[in-house]
């Protein structure tokens, strides 16, 4: 027995021996910590708004003399990269963008670094930092215990966009209320096209509920806080729903925001809900065969207009070997100059409200004053650590209703039944 | 009845029309990675059209092809070279030396691949971590290796089992050793199998994704993670997607075209029986 | 040679291939059987709260859990079947073909199984583009557009995906029984020729008997993958619409890295293994290397 042992140890380190013979020495540079030459490597998806940003990066590389490396992975598996990273402690990523539904998880579990200190440490500020110029709703995400995680950069809001020439076409007016977009919808549904909706099974669907059930003074958890799906404003939400998703265009029970903005963007579809950071696409001539013809509006509403918006955040991370020259990374892309440029590259918007009304900016991109006018009345998603699972419920319950296989009062229970043991 | 020339036709009509089932999705991909954007998105599709090398030209500028391409072919080369080799000996080992628990041994291998990849990530990262080597080769070629390994094992135990008894017995006779025996006797014998097992663990670890992304790090990346860059969840850019994905199919097309000239080559049993 | 030093040779042949599937899948797996007894976050193991087998009653008395089981087999069984009938039947075929052409076609048809997951679903999702896609553009020329649902419709999104993984996998089998049934030797067809057997008599009187051991291994091979699969529904609908498409590994990735239900993922890939023990074990019984010589 010992020496079959003993085979199996000899096996196994030939095995490893061979095989790391093969492996690559490259130690990502990381070990240079004599702050002469810093490395950070960052952790973002992949995207034509990641290409922009490493464009950007050269500058901060030529400021500071610190390296970056972007780590840009499809949106799929960054948070999957982020976790297994940020639980094992490799030391990885120094700056990792996160989504503010991931934040409170990220915090619970301790892969954050606060940055209080770093904040009121002037030297690793750029000149234009002014911290109180940032969405103060959008800190607050941020913060737990006193203490800041993070700071807010991109913000993504769903929106209605419409083609003005097809509207005119058929004697239309952009829509504001459900009754009237499901009007229009109608109209167009009775042609051959429709509403494209984002009813995809997945998150963006729970985007648009959440922002049709706030604007009809509804709310997924009642007064004292207990979850209340079923709550008849909530209903009246999940109806319109459906009877918007009757009248959408054929496939859009598996569109995402992307596939919603093709079919815009090719002139395929009068109307439909899109996101903010998509929107800068239809206004690029090279490749928009509807630029310039397009209107853009909040969500429709019950009561009033209400926006649910999302929000990326450069945190730095727990296990970061150089968390000063991460924060100052930090704070450099959130900074007013360079989130403008940034915004002027593709149509972002950032989580500097100064940049809301930068004429430079408005002027580029007619959308601003849209997503401005929804940003005043906008929250995001639920943010608990339990916050997930409601977002799953939702994601069911709205893709069921969008086929049509429920009704919205059923399709609203169930979810309530199914969430009965996590929200006590 | 049919007659045997309509009944020849009948079977050129089938073949021909899985070739087409076959083909015409991919030559779908083809196409668009030359279309320009305004040329993909028309009804009904167009099947003529001016080509344009616009879409390559984006994805190179975009991705680091190079590099990738070299990692995957590291990977996939080390990983089914491993899994091909150690597979075969370990099922010559199993069916050829009356081994006393070697039923037990065949059945540990057929528990191994049952185990699903969620499971395996997680340890897997964590026991590289702690040996220093996550982000290296070393992640994805052992994953892939030790995915491919059970079915190497299943498939080279079946091919051996057809292989006759006396062919091995009279080599032995004639002064040959175990490991002579095998390599001069039974793999020619085996050669068609041995190579479906290449080019099928080969095609795995070109393509696989997860154990790809998560165990390595940007200077490890293989193809497809490169390529999930742009084909992802967020893109549509139909065009720069189908250049990515041309790039990436090609070269393991072109290899598979030459290896599965060995596939139907091998010396068969029944050839060598008298 | 020694007795005894050839069952050294023999151990030192079969110990390698073992000890790489401890490492790498072993492990894991009693790592998986420990962490589905606890309530965890990752990285924070040591912290967990032990709940004993709350995760596996908790599977059997949730809905989408239940229901991404029936879908999974529903897959299985479909998807199998097909894949099973097409790849034998042309491998089959190719056989009576001269050999030339038949190495060339059998090339072409293995092209799909080279091919990327990811690539696979950008592929289908062209395909089944309502708009732009040449599946509703030619449905439409037959006047069929609007019955189909494609992957938008709970009804038809399984049925859809089976076809994408048809189109990918039956290469797979066509090469696994190509090289058995290169292994038949000759002179048994020429026998069966020269007895005036026909096409079909030939088939299931010779060939599918001589390959017996072949097929058993392919299903095997190929239903566990089925059983277990991922990437195609991952690319193509995630799942949805309406859970539709829900497979069990899908389930148990979202529970895990969406929810941060580790214990319960784990706990979920377990249930998966042993039903695929279940469903599988008597094939493994019949397969080739069971049979004593």
């Amino acid at each position: 027995m010992r020496i079959r042992n003993l085979r199996l140890a000899l096996v196994l380190a030939l095995i490893v021996g061979v095989i790391s013979a093969c492996s690559s020495n490259n130690d990502n540079g990381k070990s240079s910590s004599g702050g002469e030459k810093t490395t950070l490597t960052i952790s973002r998806w992949a995207g034509p708004h990641a290409d922009d940003q490493k464009e950007l990066l050269k500058q901060f590389e030529k400021e500071t003399g610190i390296t970056v490396k972007m780590d840009d992975v499809d949106y799929g598996q960054l948070q999957q990269k982020q976790t297994l990273n940020m639980s094992t402690k490799t030391g990885e990523y120094d700056l990792v963008w996160a989504q503010e539904i991931w934040i409170p998880e990220y915090i619970k579990a301790g892969y954050l670094h606060p940055i209080d200190e770093y904040v009121s440490n002037e030297a690793l500020n750029p000149a234009d930092f002014d911290f109180n110029d940032y969405n103060p709703n959008l800190i607050n995400i941020l913060k737990s215990d006193g203490k800041l995680y993070g700071l807010p950069t991109f913000i993504q809001l769903p929106i209605m966009v419409y083609n003005n020439d097809m509207l005119a076409a058929e004697g239309l007016t952009a829509p504001k209320t459900w009754s009237e977009t499901l009007a229009v919808a109608k109209h167009f549904h009775d042609k051959g096209t429709g509403i494209a909706l984002p009813a995809k099974q997945g998150q963006a669907a729970v985007d648009i509920f959440s922002s049709l059930v706030r604007s009809n003074n509804g709310n997924y958890f009642n007064a004292d806080g207990k979850l209340d799906l079923t709550n008849p404003a909530n209903v009246e939400a999940a109806a319109f729903w459906k009877d918007l998703s009757a009248v959408s265009m054929n496939g859009s029970t598996n569109w995402h925001f992307d596939e919603v903005n093709k079919a815009v963007q090719a002139g395929q579809a009068p109307i439909g809900f899109t996101i903010s950071g998509l929107a800068g696409q239809l206004e690029d001539k090279a490749n928009s065969s509807v630029a310039g013809k397009i209107g853009y509006a909040p969500i429709p509403y019950g009561k009033q207009a209400f926006g649910t918006l999302s929000v990326w955040n450069w945190c730095v991370t727990a296990d970061s070997k150089h968390p000063e020259e991460a924060y100052r990374l930090a704070a450099w892309l959130t900074s007013k100059s360079t989130e403008k440029q940034m915004s002027l590259k593709d149509g972002q918007i950032a989580a500097r409200q100064s940049l809301f009304t930068d004429a430079d900016l408005v002027k580029q991109f007619p959308f601003f004053p849209a997503v401005g006018e929804s940003l005043k009345q906008a929250d995001t998603q639920p943010l608990t650590a339990d916050a997930p699972k409601l977002m799953e419920a939702l994601q069911t319950a709205l893709s069921a209703l969008a086929v049509g296989n429920t009704e919205p009062k059923a399709a609203l229970e169930k979810s309530q039944q199914a969430l009965a043991s996590v929200f006590k | 009845m049919l007659g045997k020339s309509s009944r020849n036709l009948l079977k050129a009509i089938v073949l021909a029309l899985f070739g087409l089932w076959t083909v015409i999705p991919i030559w779908m991909v083809v196409m668009t990675s030359f279309k320009r954007q305004k040329d993909i998105f028309t009804v009904p599709v167009k099947w003529m059209f001016h080509p344009t090398f616009d879409n390559y030209a984006k994805a190179f500028s975009n991705g680091d092809f190079g590099r990738y391409f070299m990692n995957s072919g590291l990977v996939a080369v080390t990983s089914s070279f491993l899994a091909v080799a150690l597979g075969t000996l370990c099922a010559y080992g199993l069916t050829s030396f009356g081994m006393r628990r070697s039923r037990a041994i065949t059945n540990f291998f057929m528990l191994g691949k049952l185990v699903p990849a969620v499971t395996m990530l997680l340890p897997m990262f964590v026991l590289l971590h702690s040996v220093g080597l996550l982000g290296t080769y070393v992640g994805p070629i052992l994953a892939h290796t030790a995915v491919n390994l059970p079915f190497i094992v299943w498939l080279a135990i079946s091919f051996l089992k057809d292989v006759p008894k006396d062919l091995e017995q009279s080599a032995l006779i004639d002064g040959c050793t175990k490991m002579q025996a095998f390599r001069k006797i039974i793999l020619p014998i085996i050669l068609p199998g041995v190579t479906a097992a290449v080019i099928l663990s080969m095609q795995y670890s070109w393509n696989e994704l997860v154990f790809a992304m998560q165990l390595t790090n940007m200077d490890t990346y293989t193809l497809p993670v490169g390529i999930s860059r742009f084909v992802g969840s967020v893109s549509i850019d139909w065009g720069k997607s189908s250049a990515a994905a041309t790039i990436t199919m090609v070269p393991i097309i072109v290899v598979g075209f030459f290896i599965q000239k060995y596939l139907a080559e091998g010396t068969t049993g029944g050839a060598v029986k008298g | 040679m020694t007795r005894s030093n050839r069952s050294y040779l023999a151990g030192f042949l079969v110990l390698p291939a073992v000890a790489v599937v401890v490492l790498a899948m072993i492990v894991p797996l009693g790592y998986a059987i420990v962490m589905s007894l606890f309530d965890f976050q990752i990285g924070h193991e040591a912290s967990g709260e032990f709940v004993g087998l709350h995760y596996y009653i908790a599977f059997f008395q949730d809905d989408v859990a239940l229901h991404s089981l029936l879908t999974t087999l529903l897959f299985t069984f479909v998807a199998l079947a097909l894949e099973l009938g097409l790849g034998i039947g042309i491998a089959v075929l190719l056989t009576e073909m001269p050999k030339r052409l038949s190495k060339l076609l059998r090339a072409i048809y293995s092209m799909p199984l080279l091919i990327s997951p990811i690539i696979i679903g950008l592929i289908w999702r062209y395909l089944y583009d309502p708009t732009f896609g040449l599946v509703y553009q030619w449905l439409g020329q037959l006047g069929l557009a609007d019955e189909f649902g494609g992957l938008a419709k709970p009804a038809s999104a399984l049925f859809s995906i089976i076809v994408a993984d048809v189109w990918q996998t039956t290469p797979f089998i066509l090469l696994v029984v190509t090289s058995g049934l290169s292994t038949i030797p000759h002179e048994v067809y020429e026998a069966s020729r020269i007895d005036g057997a026909g096409f079909l008599r030939t088939l299931f009187k010779i060939t599918l008997p001589m390959i017996g051991k072949v097929i058993v291994l392919v299903t095997l091979i190929r239903g566990t993958d089925a059983f277990r699969v991922f990437d195609i529904i991952f690319a193509l609908t995630n799942g949805g619409p309406a859970n539709s498409t829900m497979s069990l590994s899908i389930f148990a990735f979202k529970k895990g890295f969406e929810q941060y239900e580790m214990g319960y993922a784990m706990a979920i890939s377990l249930i998966t293994m042993l039903i695929l023990i279940l469903l599988f074990a008597p094939l493994v019984k019949r397969s080739a290397f069971m049979t004593r010589d």
